[in-house]
């Protein structure tokens, strides 16, 4: 039951987070979609809190309250209901919809962009928001003093300011493709001025107050975080009369509480998956964790500096057995380091990468190519696997592999600390890896193939390169291929800043086919979330993006009986 | 010696000793690959946030400096600051104390009168079918590993009988009924292993009493055997027991991170487990600290505790 791997996995803390924040459908970032689900409409809801409370069950404890601090992917979900930004994303991920703001913002030219706010909106001790709350929850995440989470998420913002009573201007350092869907997740809450300044950071992080349907109760870190109803929120009162979040540490033990009614809603861990389908008294979902799994070849490394080398490591393996050996239902093959969602979304021409960059297996082809590259099989492979079932399964199939054609193999498995320390050292011929990037190829791409050495201030002396492309950029440097790396990142940067989504798609068609010509890594799955929740629970639905599930601008919940 | 004296010098020999463990704790630590801010942060962190961590924190410092600024805080009584939770250790530790000793105190309750129940029972009727019967339950219950029994107990009672909520903790003083069904199973978790090994103590040991040449004469007396049993031998049994319950706080404290762990109960074996994993120094530190103080406490209970029970045993 204990699942180091939970533990060790980095998405779950900071990149999970970017993935609810950016988890919106960027792919239509710039475009309008305003709420136009069933349920609740502005001030049009038949809620009067008495309607349960709704309970969940979450694995990690909280260690602060305020979402300008948080670095939590499970309170970024349940600060949703204690805050608001300025938008929110639509459940299905089709977009954006005002939600602070009256309407979206108005470009005025392509670094300033203006807001209005509504007028009807009430913090939790009674204020009113104005657009000098606005301006100072963005003043305060951006002053590096403040060293808040969320600044590397905000830095396309030079400044927000209060351009009137209710109108906020944004002023950009550049023009951001995920603009909105940033400012619709919790990387973008809006704080009370007054009470944050008053309270100070950490009384605001134990006693938080924001303008969201819920208002906070009171937490233990390691136990529960209780909310009540909000009666004055700005879209009418809930059904709901509270949430209650409770940290289960164990998802089996979560499960349990889940099927006797000790919690609402639940994740399912993939050994009870089977299981859960036959329990009457809960309904199930499964949606994409919009995550990428792979082993990363080390490019500074012999034999791995060679491309060829690096390619005949893709006929050795068969990829549905390391997607088999990894996770048993919860998972799908990804192309172009990217989950199948992601390509469906943008529609790429996976198919076609597959036939160009995903051969069948052949050991004959794969021991072919390594004795053209010169290397034989007469060497010996480093696989470094951070500690859990998934990572060493992969590894454990790669290994077997390797070994089949006569190449020598060992798996090291270590724990976070070690794994890390391993991806700045680059000690290591492979070595398992993963993100979680949201629903847009800017959250993989960006964050895993582009040049560090570019970033403003180069890059830090601490690290060898970037680890999730293999330190190509690096390991190329100076030789007739920096060209094209440099085109590569180039690609990527400019994909960010690229409003049209036509050519964003050109570009990151490109960025993947440079990308996969180089091989860097083995890309073998992207993750699932499986969740469960009590039929008495009405009118609800979780999936992949939404926000504030339980009461929004699309859906109601309750709980019968 | 007097006993006054006793205790005295025995504190003060403590001393030393949680200079040692606070030391060796210290080096362990950091000895431990891998670096906290760079855990806590993960890939890609911010790198001002990072930079003020380990400003804040003293990251930057070297590991003598780091050493000396922790043991002159302790020295003042302060624990530290948990860098992951971002508030003071002694807080952390004063929240999560409750449940903690509630479940170590409990299965203490239930262990010990228990085991020395079912010692004396199988003592009494050696090689008989009641002892079998207890060897069995003692070895099942030695053998058994607790997260396995912690998983089966949900499973079963929570799970297929509901009978009991499977996991959470709520204060006795808070809701007495509640807290009761929160802590049956994961007292009876905590305390099995405790109790096969008491139990097994206390039978052995009695065993060897019973044999001895004063329980013969007792006996030719014609002292009742249910006063044999209870006044003289078990008396003289306990004294290995004794030694066995003080050190059995150390076998507490693991349990409790895994009893915590799959019960949810916000304790301090949680706690000390997941500051272990993100290399939240002070934290494991100062936890170590109190369990280590709870440790040497007890076994100077247990000696004070031998005199009491045998008057021959003096303070010197």
């Amino acid at each position: 039951m204990f699942n180091p791997d939970d533990r060790s996995d980095l998405n779950r803390r900071r990149f999970i987070k970017s993935m609810a924040i950016i988890g919106g459908a960027s792919l239509f970032a710039g475009c309008s979609s305003g709420p136009d689900g069933p349920g609740v409409d502005d001030n049009d809801a038949a809620g009067d809190g008495s309607g349960g409370t709704f309970v969940l069950s979450t694995p990690n404890e909280v260690e602060t309250l305020d979402p300008r601090m948080n670095s939590l992917a499970w309170y970024s979900t349940a600060a949703h209901y204690l805050f608001d930004g300025l938008l929110m994303m639509a459940p299905d991920g089709s977009g954006t919809a005002p939600h602070l703001l009256e309407n979206h913002l108005e470009e005025a030219d392509e670094l300033t962009y203006v807001g209005t706010l509504r007028q009807d909106v009430q913090f939790h001790d009674e204020s009113e928001l104005t657009a000098e709350d606005v301006a100072y929850s963005f003043g305060w995440m951006l002053d590096p003093d403040n060293a808040s989470p969320n600044q590397a998420d905000l830095d396309f913002i030079s400044e927000v300011e209060a351009s009137g009573e209710y109108e906020v201007t944004f002023h950009l350092e550049y023009p951001f493709a995920l603009m909105e869907t940033v400012l619709a997740g919790m990387n973008a809450p809006i704080v009370p001025q007054a009470a944050a300044e008053e309270m100070g950071e950490e009384e605001f992080g134990v006693n938080p107050v924001g303008t969201g349907p819920f208002q906070f109760v009171e937490a233990e870190s390691a136990s529960h975080l209780q909310t009540e109803v909000f009666e004055d929120y700005f879209l009418g009162t809930p059904r709901l009369g509270g949430l209650e979040y409770r940290i289960i540490p164990e998802a089996e033990v979560g499960y349990v509480e889940l099927t006797t009614g000790g919690v609402h809603q639940s994740s399912i861990p993939e050994t009870l998956l089977d299981q859960s389908e036959t329990e009457d008294n809960i309904d199930t979902t499964r949606y994409s964790s919009f995550n990428y799994r792979g082993l990363i070849l080390n490019c500074f490394e012999e034999p791995f500096d060679d491309a060829r080398v690096r390619e005949a490591m893709h006929y050795v393996v068969n990829y549905d057995e390391l997607l088999s050996g990894s996770v048993d239902q919860l998972g799908k093959r990804n192309w172009g380091y990217l989950p199948q969602e992601v390509i469906d979304l943008w529609d790429f021409p996976y198919e076609e990468w597959e036939e160009e960059y995903y051969p069948e297996q052949d050991h004959d082809q794969a021991v072919s190519m390594l004795e053209d590259a010169g290397v034989g099989t007469d060497f010996e492979v480093d696989i470094l696997a951070l500690s859990g079932e998934k990572w060493m399964g992969m590894s454990v199939v790669l290994q077997n592999e390797l070994e089949q054609i006569g190449v020598d193999a060992s798996v090291r498995e270590v724990g976070t600390g070690e794994w890390l320390d391993a991806l700045d050292t680059g000690e290591f011929d492979v070595c398992t890896y993963g993100w979680g990037g949201g629903d847009d190829p800017d959250g993989y791409y960006y964050y895993m193939f582009r040049d560090l050495e570019n970033d403003e201030g180069g890059m830090s002396d601490d690290v060898v390169g970037n680890a999730s492309a293999g330190y190509i950029h690096q390991a190329y440097r100076g030789t007739e291929e920096e060209e094209t790396l440099q085109r590569l990142d180039g690609i990527i940067r400019d994909a960010r800043a690229t409003l049209d989504q036509d050519e964003r798609f050109d570009l990151y068609v490109e960025a993947a086919e440079i990308m996969q010509g180089y091989y860097p890594a083995i890309p073998i799955y992207a993750g699932e979330t499986a969740v469960g929740w009590r039929t008495e629970v009405q009118d609800y639905e979780p999936t992949a993006f939404g926000d504030q599930e339980v009461f929004n601008h699309w859906q109601e919940a309750w709980i019968e009986g | 010696m007097g006993m006054g004296r006793y205790v005295l010098r025995r504190l003060v020999q403590i001393v030393p000793v949680l200079f040692g463990v606070i030391t060796l704790t210290f080096v362990l630590m950091h000895a431990l690959p891998g670096d906290p801010v760079k855990i806590y942060l993960g890939l890609e962190p911010s790198q001002e946030l990072a930079d003020e961590l380990i400003e804040h924190y003293g990251f930057d410092q070297p590991l003598y400096v780091q050493y000396v600024d922790h043991l002159t805080r302790l020295l003042q009584g302060d624990l530290g600051r948990s860098f992951t939770h971002r508030q003071p250790v002694s807080s952390l530790m004063l929240e999560r104390m409750g449940p903690t000793v509630t479940l170590m105190g409990l299965s203490y309750l239930v262990a010990l009168p228990t085991a020395i129940a079912l010692g004396v029972y199988g003592a009494a009727r050696h090689n008989r079918a009641g002892d079998h019967a207890s060897r069995i339950v003692g070895l099942a219950g030695i053998s058994t590993p607790n997260f396995w029994l912690a998983l089966m107990l949900i499973y079963v009672v929570a799970y297929e009988f509901q009978l009991l909520p499977a996991s959470g903790y709520v204060s006795p003083l808070e809701n007495p009924v509640q807290s009761a069904k929160l802590l049956v199973m994961p007292v009876a978790t905590l305390a099995t292993a405790q109790m096969a090994l008491l139990m097994r103590m206390t039978r052995s040991s009695m065993i060897e009493e019973l044999r001895a040449d004063y329980i013969e004469t007792a006996r030719a007396y014609g002292i009742p055997e249910r006063r044999v049993l209870y006044r003289h031998s078990l008396r003289n049994a306990l004294l290995p027991l004794i030694t066995i319950v003080g050190l059995q706080l150390s076998f507490l404290l693991s349990g409790s991170v895994i009893v915590e762990e799959i019960f949810a109960i916000p304790g301090m074996g949680r706690l000390f487990f997941d500051s272990l994993v993100v290399l939240d120094y002070s934290v494991v530190i100062g936890i170590t600290l109190f369990f280590a103080v709870l440790f040497l406490i007890g076994v100077l209970l247990t000696d004070l505790a031998y005199a009491y029970i045998d008057p021959r045993i003096r303070y010197d």
